[in-house]
């Protein structure tokens, strides 16, 4: 285990009013593990992101990283971790993209020779290269964001805090940032902290998926779980509504919901093609949709499941 | 240490390659404020002597990055959003900021050769007073040495404050022009009202000065050194116990990369 938070609380006050920001997290970190820590904007993914990074100080609990509590000792992680933070924050304007590199690289007091060295290798594998001597004020959002992620890998970290990744991107950025970071997580072995909103992403990148609400940690799960259930609902078909389909659906074990006199609804995976081809040739069907779950979906979905088990 | 002022020394090669021509300027627009002064000191005052006044002048110099340094550092940092990014790397912030301190007082040390050597060719200063001895020329360098550090010290603590009030940053040239003023510069000490003078004995350049006077008029100093030596511990001391109290204190309000 590389990482263990306990019974992490951290409140702010607003114009009078104390909000609960983080209230009694608990989890673990293992070694060369990606956890995706998912929430809606404001469930607190950044204000815990930041007490492990040492940015904030917690009101109660501890933070333990290799065992050694950072809360009271927070030099201990120092250089051994990285931090992205959300947005285009995260890197000098005017500097070129070499020369912030190499700042960064210093400051890890990592030596001249090797920090040119690396700081060429990554801009090479970020496709920066072309460009590093470039003011990075003249960069895109994505060549920043990029860049900002080499400046995290510079000091060859244990540990790597992403925090919002695709925040400040657009469409076309994201989805190319998307399938870099994608690979680049899978390929490192490093361990990675990843707080994002983006369902598709985590799914597809994280072993574990931590969901935060409100400032609670809901539930703990792993994204096989989270794939599982985004295939079982797959597909939405609706059919005309009469007793007989509804008996018929009932004898073959098809689960449906009655939305109207006129509309019975069917949720299938493409995977249950069985199911699809009873349903496709025995009924009515008034419409075939595919469905995209977002976050509150499969959250309900996981959150029910795991109340019943 | 060595390596995180190498960085500093790095990021501040590429701002002046920026903004070298904005780095030029101010020297010339510093010149000519100098300039300025000490003509008109020249011609007012001789107690002092024009050769303390020189030194005095080109020492205020450094003013201008040891009051505000620590401040603008951190208001760039937190501008930029790249505060919490440096504050997780190898270099414990303190010898982040000090080490641009050090970088910055560099600069400062090349600025004081520049504009000294345009103001000694402009005014040609007797300056013959200030080296009676080698004895005497060491310990007015001496005070010197703890005359800046009473400057940074002050800065520091200046810009400690700043992490928790955001305004006090403002207030870095009002104290610019008060240690210019009042410490015993433009204006003889014994010429300002007594509430001011008490007022600038906690100004940062007030015992140097004194000391450097006294020095080269021959007049008993240890008084007035002692002064100077302890006024710049205790603003060291109290501005590093401020600093890490204040970063204390704004990571658990949440404040710490506020802009």
């Amino acid at each position: 285990m590389i990482l263990e938070v306990i019974n992490l609380t951290k409140a702010f006050e607003s114009e009078g009013t104390k909000i609960l920001a983080n209230n009694n997290i608990s989890f673990k970190v293992y070694e060369g593990e990606i956890l995706g820590i998912l929430g809606a904007n404001g469930a607190g993914k950044t204000t815990l992101i930041k007490q492990i990074a040492t940015l904030l100080i917690p009101d109660s609990g501890d933070i333990l990283y290799r065992g050694t509590s950072i809360v009271k000792h927070p030099e201990v992680i120092r250089g051994r971790f990285s931090f992205l933070q959300e947005g285009m924050r995260n890197v000098y304007p005017y500097l070129t993209a070499e020369a912030n590199l190499l700042y960064f690289a210093y400051l890890n007091h990592i030596p001249a020779r090797v920090a040119k060295n690396k700081s060429e290798e990554l801009l090479k594998r970020m496709g920066l290269y072309e460009v590093k001597d470039n003011y990075v004020y003249t960069f895109s959002s994505g060549m920043n964001k990029k860049l900002a992620i080499a400046t995290c890998l510079i000091n060859d970290p244990e540990t790597v805090f992403l925090d919002e990744p695709f925040s400040g991107l657009d469409l076309i950025a994201s989805i190319e940032l998307m399938d870099f970071l994608r690979s680049l997580v899978m390929e490192s072995g490093k361990t990675f902290l990843i707080a994002d909103h983006r369902l598709d992403f985590i799914e597809k990148v994280a072993n574990r998926v931590l969901w935060i609400k409100d400032g609670n940690v809901v539930m703990e799960g792993s994204t096989v779980e989270m794939k599982t259930i985004r295939k079982e609902k797959e597909f939405i078909i609706y059919l005309q509504n009469s007793i007989e389909t509804q008996n018929a659906l009932k004898e073959k074990d098809v689960e449906f919901q009655v939305l109207s006199d006129e509309v019975l609804k069917v949720e299938v995976s493409l995977d249950r093609k069985d199911y699809l081809s009873i349903i496709i040739s025995n009924f009515d069907v008034l419409n075939i949709e595919k469905k995209e779950l977002d976050f509150e979906a499969i959250f309900k979905e996981l959150y029910s499941r795991a109340k019943n088990n | 240490m060595l390596k995180t002022i190498e960085a500093e020394a790095l990021k501040f090669y590429y701002d002046v390659k920026r903004y070298l021509f904005n780095y030029l300027v101010g020297i010339v627009s510093t010149t000519i404020f100098l300039s300025g002064i000490y003509y008109g000191l020249r011609l007012l005052y001789a107690r002092a002597g024009e050769e303390t006044a020189f030194v005095g002048l080109l020492l205020w110099l450094f003013s201008s990055s040891a009051i505000s340094g620590l401040t603008d550092i951190l208001a760039e940092e937190r501008y930029l959003g790249t505060l919490e990014r440096i504050s997780v790397t190898k270099s414990p912030f303190i010898s982040i900021v000090v080490s641009r301190l050090i970088v910055n007082f560099l600069f400062g040390l090349l600025q004081f050769v520049i504009i000294g050597s345009i103001l000694y060719l402009l005014f040609r200063p007797n300056l013959a007073p200030l080296f009676p001895s080698s004895r005497v020329f060491f310990m007015q360098l001496v005070v010197a040495v703890f005359l800046l550090l009473s400057l940074y010290g002050f800065g520091f603590f200046i810009g400690s404050l700043s992490l928790i009030f955001k305004r006090v940053g403002a207030f870095s040239n009002v104290l610019e022009y008060l240690i210019l003023f009042f410490s015993g510069i433009v204006i003889p000490w014994e010429k300002i009202p007594f509430f001011l003078q008490v007022f600038a004995n906690f100004l940062p350049m007030t015992w140097g000065i004194r000391t450097l006077i006294l020095i080269k008029m021959g007049e008993p100093f240890l008084f007035s050194f002692l002064n100077c030596v302890l006024y710049s511990l205790v603003v060291v001391l109290v501005g590093n116990i401020t600093f890490h109290c204040a970063v204390i204190f704004v990571k658990r309000k949440g404040e710490y990369a506020f802009f």
